[in-house]
């Protein structure tokens, strides 16, 4: 029988570490992975009953544990005050019953370009809490995803919590698929955007399944700063996305159609900015 | 692993390999049945039970995560003289055709009514959204559930 620990210290966690076993909070990937015996793990360490990654909280920043689930992220208050591209990304999460299980550092740790909590957290700019066995660290989450399903996570690590920014710049979320629940997102897109005297003043554009990572629309977020989110100006940024953009033909969607899907999500985000 | 659980109001205590799928203890080391596999993938709702309330897929659930927990399944609907109610509406609307889906989907509605005992039929669709039938329709099953609600105590 393969072993199996619950921690529920970060100190018992970082210890167990060292023996590099495979982790599994919600289990809604490495289940299926396990089962189809793609993965065949000789110890689990299971991160769910650790206290320092539960609770969603506001201190200078919006805190919410990795272990914390998409059921509970999606309606909880501070979520929805602070972050409701986030709690809108989390309420599209495959369906009742993935998101009572999946968790937002279990999204993070898998690094799917598709991950649907991706894009909020990027186009907020959070910033994630690696315990390890020096104790603490932190990285942005842009330095975090480092590659198609690879993160900058040590195998002695574990993701403990996710830091966001308290914001009140306008922000948004959306995802196309081949339907609204259980699909991975064909394309997706979360903006965040202070407006000025009628003009962005900031904007943070990442989209989703257009590139091996989830991507920050940099050179889009150029053409909108400093302008007034006119008609005009939401096509000439849906142009400018579906060139930044590198999206691939694959089973489940064609790039030329992530192309022009990208581009309509932005130029709605810029048509309903305020 | 030694786990202690709640199984439909009554604790059970098992020794589990930590990674076995909670439908394998049910459907085999239990004889509970009710719970159906379709796609062992957390993509179809079959295998729905309720864990604290909240429906999960049976599928997902590795043994070593049920110390302490409620998991609820299809057995105990049908024990329970309130829930049945749901489980006649099924069968009153014509809800069921081969049955499969069926257990997911009357759990997946149980919760929903626990939580919002009136909901509309967009709550209600949302909330089904992760179990698929390819018999019905579900034009029926939504309308067993609006059915049952005028009937909850």
């Amino acid at each position: 029988m393969m072993p199996c620990h619950s921690p529920r210290t970060v100190s018992e966690a970082a210890a167990l570490l060292r023996e590099r076993p495979t982790v599994i909070a919600g289990g809604t990937d490495l289940m299926v992975a396990i089962h189809q015996k793609a993965i065949a793990p000789a110890s689990l360490l299971d991160v769910t009953r650790l206290t320092e990654a539960r609770g969603i909280r506001v201190d200078t920043a919006l805190d919410i544990g990795a272990a914390e689930t998409f059921a509970a992220i999606a309606s909880h208050p501070l979520v929805l005050s602070h972050a409701p591209a986030l709690a809108a990304a989390a309420s599209s999460v495959g369906s009742e019953q993935i998101r009572s299980r999946a968790t937002i550092g279990g999204n993070l740790v898998t690094a799917s370009p598709s991950g649907d909590s991706i894009p909020p957290l990027l186009a907020l700019d959070a910033t994630t809490v690696i315990a390890g066995p020096g104790g603490l660290r932190e990285l942005p989450l842009a330095g975090f995803i480092v590659g198609y399903r690879l993160t900058a996570l040590d195998p002695t690590e574990i993701l403990l919590r996710i830091r966001i920014p308290i914001t009140s710049r306008f922000q948004s979320f959306a995802k196309v698929g081949p339907r609204r629940a259980v699909a991975c997102s064909k394309v997706s897109l979360a903006g965040c955007a202070g407006l000025s005297a009628s003009r962005f003043s900031s904007v943070r554009l990442a989209a989703g399944a257009v590139a091996p990572t989830v991507i920050l629309l940099e050179e889009t977020a150029a053409v909108l700063l400093h302008n007034e989110p006119t008609p005009d100006l939401a096509e000439r940024a849906a142009a400018a996305a579906e060139r930044e953009a590198r999206p691939i033909d694959d089973v489940r969607s064609t790039a030329q159609y992530r192309r022009h899907v990208l581009g309509r999500l932005v130029s709605r985000f810029v048509r309903s900015a305020r | 692993m030694r786990v202690s659980f709640q199984l439909n109001g009554r604790p059970c205590t098992l020794d589990l390999d930590p990674i076995r799928r909670l439908i394998d203890v049910l459907r085999e080391d239990l004889d509970l049945t009710g719970t159906k596999e379709g796609c062992g993938e957390g993509e179809c709702g079959a295998c729905t039970v309720l864990m604290d309330g909240l429906p999960v897929n049976s599928c997902l659930v590795p043994a070593c995560q049920l110390e302490g927990v409620s998991i609820l399944t299809i057995e105990a609907v049908a024990d329970d003289p309130r829930r049945r109610r749901l489980l006649e509406s099924f069968v009153e609307e014509g809800a069921v055709q081969c049955g499969f889906c069926s257990p997911g989907m009357v759990l997946s509605a149980m919760s929903l009514l626990d939580r919002c005992p009136d909901p509309a039929l967009e709550d209600v669709r949302r909330a089904l959204a992760g179990n698929i039938c390819r018999c019905t329709g579900y034009e029926r099953i939504f309308r067993a559930i609006d059915r049952s609600k005028g009937r909850a105590p």
